[in-house]
């Protein structure tokens, strides 16, 4: 009996343009983790976010004719689930800025030092930062999820995400500037 | 490049030689570069951490399950695509048509003193052919 991790993306993906629905789901299973950890990563958990990886997913069935493996197949997902991801923000967006105003939304708040804590407060500390990333401008939650979430290098994020290596960069210090000083205020507040 | 460029590249291994040495004499010297490498190391870790690892259980079959549904109705989706495509080329046609009987009508001339009449094939309305039409 074939162990279906041992079989290599290429012939999971053969399979699946075949017709073969076991293969695809293999391939589901392979890279959820991965998708998952991005979309989550980009939109938090709920419903949002799980309609948002199934249709990565099935952007990808639709796509298979089209993918030829220029990119390894967890590359390619990534690249969906972050276009998808961006999109649903911009709705989300929409949809708020319909009831919430501005000064809710970005009040000024004073500067203090963020002390790391021990392990028994260490899922608040999660929480927090979670809370953190889904504050940020799409463009700096894009690069904090794929550098510090799906570890992809520099490189590699600059790739996916079609701009220089240097952007990645400079967006990515902000960013992180930013969640330092949120934490030390929600520390504070 | 401003320092938390520079200590992500650092943490990166992405330094040369000897922008790693000055950086390292730095973090010796500057107790303000430690603590902004301090942090950038747990903000790391944390988020490492936080890391969701999947969707909600059975989150293969759901996807497996909208597939299946989405192929069952693209044959349907596709009927309505034919259809709307044989209508776009056939309302066409029919007005084509229209306009060529209208144009015929108005240019043969033997029919009512309106153009409106003319083009569309009535044959002029008076009281005598009103009651010629009667009987």
């Amino acid at each position: 009996m074939e162990r279906p991790e041992s079989v290599p993306d290429r012939v999971l993906i053969d399979r699946a343009r075949a017709g073969d629905e076991g293969a695809f789901r293999d391939l589901v299973e392979r890279y959820e983790p991965r998708v998952a950890a991005t979309v989550i990563g980009m939109l938090g958990a709920g419903e949002e976010a799980e309609d948002v990886g199934q249709e990565t997913f099935i952007r990808l069935y639709r796509s298979l004719d089209r993918f030829r493996g220029d990119s390894s197949l967890g590359t390619y997902l990534t690249r969906i689930a972050i276009n998808l991801s961006l999109t649903a923000l911009k709705k989300r967006k929409r949809r708020i800025s319909r009831f919430v105003s501005r000064d809710e939304t970005e009040r000024d708040r004073p500067e203090a030092s963020w002390d790391p804590r021990g392990e028994l407060e260490r899922k608040d500390d999660i929480r927090r930062v979670r809370e953190a990333v889904a504050r940020l401008a799409p463009n700096h939650k894009t690069v904090v999820v794929l550098r510090m979430i799906d570890g992809y290098s520099t490189r590699e994020a600059a790739e996916i995400l079609g701009v220089p290596v240097g952007t990645v960069m400079s967006r990515l210090a902000r960013a992180m500037e930013r969640l330092e000083k949120e934490m030390k205020e929600s520390d504070d507040g | 490049m401003d320092d938390r460029e520079l200590l992500i590249r650092y943490r990166d291994g992405d330094l040369s030689d000897g922008e790693l040495a000055r950086v390292e004499e730095r973090l010796n010297s500057e107790p303000g570069l430690r603590s902004v490498l301090q942090s950038l190391e747990e903000i790391t870790t944390l988020l490492d951490q936080g890391a969701a690892a999947s969707f909600e259980p059975f989150f293969a079959a759901r996807v497996t399950a909208r597939l299946r549904q989405e192929k069952t109705l693209a044959p349907v989706e596709g009927m309505y695509e034919a259809l709307r495509w044989i209508f776009a080329r056939v309302a066409v046609a029919c007005l084509v048509v229209v306009l060529a009987i209208g144009a015929y009508s108005a240019l043969d001339g033997g029919y009512g003193g309106s153009m409106v009449d003319s083009v569309m094939g009535l044959p002029e309305a008076t009281l005598e052919t009103a009651f010629a039409l009667g009987g």
